[in-house]
């Protein structure tokens, strides 16, 4: 649990920007969080109790939103590195359990807006 | 009779040469930040590579999951077609596609029904191995993984 430092962002902050390489997964303690598109336009919101960013799980992936503040917000966050070493600490297979979730996630996106 | 396209699936011809040892190399980072290779590419080269899961095969017609019914076990498609029967809706995926993991992480039935549509490779998944591991994390990582997988099953 060590691993997580606590961040704040103010309203309005960008707390990552689109096209950013995804280095770190957030652990929304409190406020809330709004997902922005590359022309600016807010898409979604994430409330508190949720985690965003978690592609940073890739090692080099590449964010595809900007993620702003909607409120203030108070964030747990850990570095990519850290994050493989904490699941990997519990146990190997849980960094596979996690690939498969993100893997799951991205066929369903692709579901969704296709059929 | 023809089949339709799969709705998702990655090029497993271009993948299956990759090593993890490539997804870790200088020249794999630089692929995966010039979107060269894709998020979900890179997962599947790295479940493909996994020693922590096992291989098995299915012929086509094998009933991998039934609607309302719970199951033990998640697959990750490694090779080969799996149709998906929802609703009123079918459609196909292919290597790369994860089905059940999310549901049975939480044990709840199946919304839809996986029929093999050609003879597959996959890798299993099985939830007792999860769910030891699951009940000893920090708050924050359940959270993370609560997170993904409640979007997961959001229709």
């Amino acid at each position: 649990m060590s691993d997580f430092k606590t961040e704040t962002f103010e309203a309005g902050q960008f707390i990552c920007k689109v096209g950013d390489q995804a280095t770190h997964l957030y652990f929304l303690q409190q406020g809330t969080v709004e997902l922005v598109s590359a022309s600016g336009d807010a898409f979604a919101v994430i409330p508190e109790g949720q985690s965003f960013g978690e592609a940073a799980i890739l090692n080099g992936g590449i964010r595809a939103a900007s993620i702003r503040a909607k409120t203030d917000v108070v964030c747990k966050v850990i570095g990519n590195d850290q994050a493989r070493d904490l699941l990997t600490s519990y146990s190997p297979l849980l960094v596979v359990i996690m690939e498969g979730l993100l893997l799951q996630q991205a066929m369903a996106n692709v579901i969704k807006f296709n059929t | 009779m023809s089949r339709n396209l799969p709705v998702f699936a990655v090029d497993k011809d271009k993948l299956s040469k990759l090593s993890v040892n490539f997804l870790n190399s200088q020249e794999g980072m630089q692929a995966i930040q010039s979107g060269q290779l894709k998020g979900e590419e890179r997962l599947y080269v790295s479940m493909l590579n996994t020693p922590l899961l096992n291989a098995t095969m299915f012929l086509a017609h094998k009933v991998l999951i039934r609607a309302g019914e719970q199951f033990e076990q998640g697959f990750f498609i490694v090779n080969g077609e799996v149709e998906i029967s929802h609703q009123n809706r079918t459609f196909t995926v292919g290597p790369g596609a994860v089905l059940g993991l999310s549901e049975g992480m939480v044990g709840l039935p199946s919304r839809y029904t996986a029929v093999a549509a050609t003879s597959i490779q996959l890798k299993i998944i099985d939830f007792h191995k999860v769910d030891s591991i699951i009940n000893v994390l920090p708050a924050e990582v359940r959270a993370i993984l609560a997170t993904i997988i409640k979007r997961n099953l959001t229709p």
